[in-house]
């Protein structure tokens, strides 16, 4: 497993790696300074931080939304350099936006989860079933035919990161997923969490949810990544 | 729950089962300019009473409350009652009465009055049967269809999502301020407050849309909308395509034999 080291001795490549990451937003003090760390492929990682400790800014940087001040993000050994390379990340890796309303814009469910597929050059016969079975995965195959403008705020989320898979991504950002869901909603999303295979980078200030789904943890700190010890003993610590 | 792609038709745009909502709304905006077309260019009264008597029912069969046609018909007809308040007075040179004041009312401009209050209901019943019971999105797919350029039908359909974000912020923003004590009006003491909330939703608007093109990025999107998932189903394009056609038909048949 790669832990959070800059100079991991695997063999094999992580599937996604970065590397002396420094970010700034304009006349602001620098966010991010020598931000490090590894994710393998099916590796569930948390991420911790405070509010405003610019653990959405690292996700940006990674899918490319935000180009870093320097260092690099490397998708399987390849260092994102080119808009060809930024491409291929935002199709190996999906991200799950904290307001899933912002994620959904076409006007049926079925629609907006097959949205990415066509994107990706599916036809539209082939992009309905690699949506259906997103939302099959998800549970949610029920709501094919709803208008997202009526849903509520635990199907959105369902649908947002049903909207993800049909990408077929390799590994998963997910920020705050948990947030505003009820009780029962949440469980369902660790439930489906659980059974993805996908490699998962959790941001969360919901404790016990991390704890469920991650087995590694990182912190952001100072604009610093370091490796966590494992949650129960974090906790006791 | 599975969908064949290939024969699954486009959502009715109403539930009345037979009705033309099962005409492709593509048909529906064609057919809807082609008749506005012929429409405006007829002379006679006999053309123009068929012509309503063609389309008045078609938002009721469409499923539209009797109230809201009501309602928006009598809207529209206030720009109607505008021209009979001047044109019977203004417009010919045979008068057929005299009002008080020396008023004369000329047969001529009786006719034109009459032949535009039957073209703009006759035009209203057919806007209100289409627009009004399709979405944003159908109307923008019907564009699409027949070849309206991609990035205007993006622009619309995206106008429309924005327009639906940006009442809500303003909402919650309304409510947030309410809850405070402050309710959100024009009053002059009140002004500046109500504009830094308005700009407050415009900036959270700006963010927003910055983070649905952001949205739109990661899952592959390079500024070419994909197609539409489904077909048009043949029988509503053909349904719609003898409909309208037949419509046009009568109208000139009336229009050329009219008296």
């Amino acid at each position: 497993m790669h832990m959070p080291n800059c100079h991991g001795t695997s063999l094999m490549p992580p599937l996604l790696r970065v590397e002396g990451l420094h970010f700034a937003y304009p006349g602001e003090p620098a966010l991010l300074c020598n931000a490090c760390f590894s994710l393998d492929a099916g590796q569930k990682l948390g991420l911790l931080g405070d509010n405003a400790a610019g653990k959405s800014t690292l996700f940006h940087l990674i899918t490319g939304l935000l180009a870093p001040t320097a260092g690099t993000v490397a998708l399987h050994g390849t260092p994102c350099t080119t808009n060809a390379h930024v491409a291929a990340v935002r199709r190996t890796v999906g991200y799950l936006l904290q307001n899933s309303d912002e994620q959904l814009f076409c006007e049926s469910v079925l629609e907006d989860v097959a949205f990415a597929p066509q994107n990706y050059g599916l036809p539209p016969a082939q992009a309905v079933e690699k949506a259906q079975q997103a939302l099959e995965a998800c549970g949610i195959a029920h709501l094919q035919d709803k208008s997202v403008y009526a849903l509520s705020g635990g199907e959105k989320k369902l649908v947002a990161l049903a909207g993800i898979l049909a990408q077929e991504p390799e590994a998963l950002l997910l920020d705050e997923p948990t947030n505003m869901l009820d009780t029962r909603t949440r469980q369902r999303l660790i439930d489906i969490l659980h059974t993805l295979p996908q490699a998962m980078l959790v941001v969360s200030h919901d404790t016990p949810f991390l704890h469920a789904l991650c087995s590694g943890f990182l912190s952001l700190e100072n604009g610093q990544t370091t490796t966590m010890p494992p949650f129960h003993q974090h906790q006791l610590a | 729950m599975s969908v064949n792609p290939t024969t699954a038709p486009l959502k009715p745009t109403a539930t009345v089962a037979g009705s033309p909502a099962r005409i492709h709304p593509a048909v529906h905006v064609a057919g809807l300019f082609v008749c506005s077309l012929a429409l405006s260019f007829t002379h006679t009264l006999w053309a123009a009473a068929y012509a309503l008597a063609v389309s008045l029912p078609l938002p009721f069969l469409k499923g539209l409350p009797w109230r809201t046609v009501l309602g928006r018909m009598a809207l529209g007809n206030l720009f109607v009652l505008f021209i009979w308040l001047t044109m019977p007075f203004t417009l010919g040179q045979h008068p057929v009465a005299t009002l008080p004041f020396g008023l004369a009312v000329y047969a001529e401009g009786l006719t034109k009055s009459l032949l535009l209050t039957l073209k703009i209901n006759c035009l209203l019943a057919l806007g209100l049967a289409f627009l009004h019971t399709a979405s944003v999105h159908e109307t923008a797919k019907a564009l699409a269809t027949l070849g309206v350029p991609h990035k205007l039908t993006l622009l619309l359909l995206l106008t429309a999502r924005h327009m639906h974000s940006l009442w809500a912020s303003y909402r919650t923003v309304c409510n947030a301020a309410a809850l405070r004590g402050f309710t959100p009006c024009l009053r002059l003491r009140k002004l500046p407050k109500f504009a830094a909330l308005v700009t407050f939703v415009l900036l959270k608007s700006l963010e927003r849309a910055d983070n649905v093109d952001a949205a739109m990025r990661l899952r592959g999107f390079t500024g070419a909308f994909p197609a539409p998932l489904f077909a048009p189903a043949k029988q509503h394009v053909v349904r719609g395509v003898v409909a309208y056609g037949l419509a046009l038909v009568g109208l000139l048949v009336i229009e050329h034999l009219a008296p």
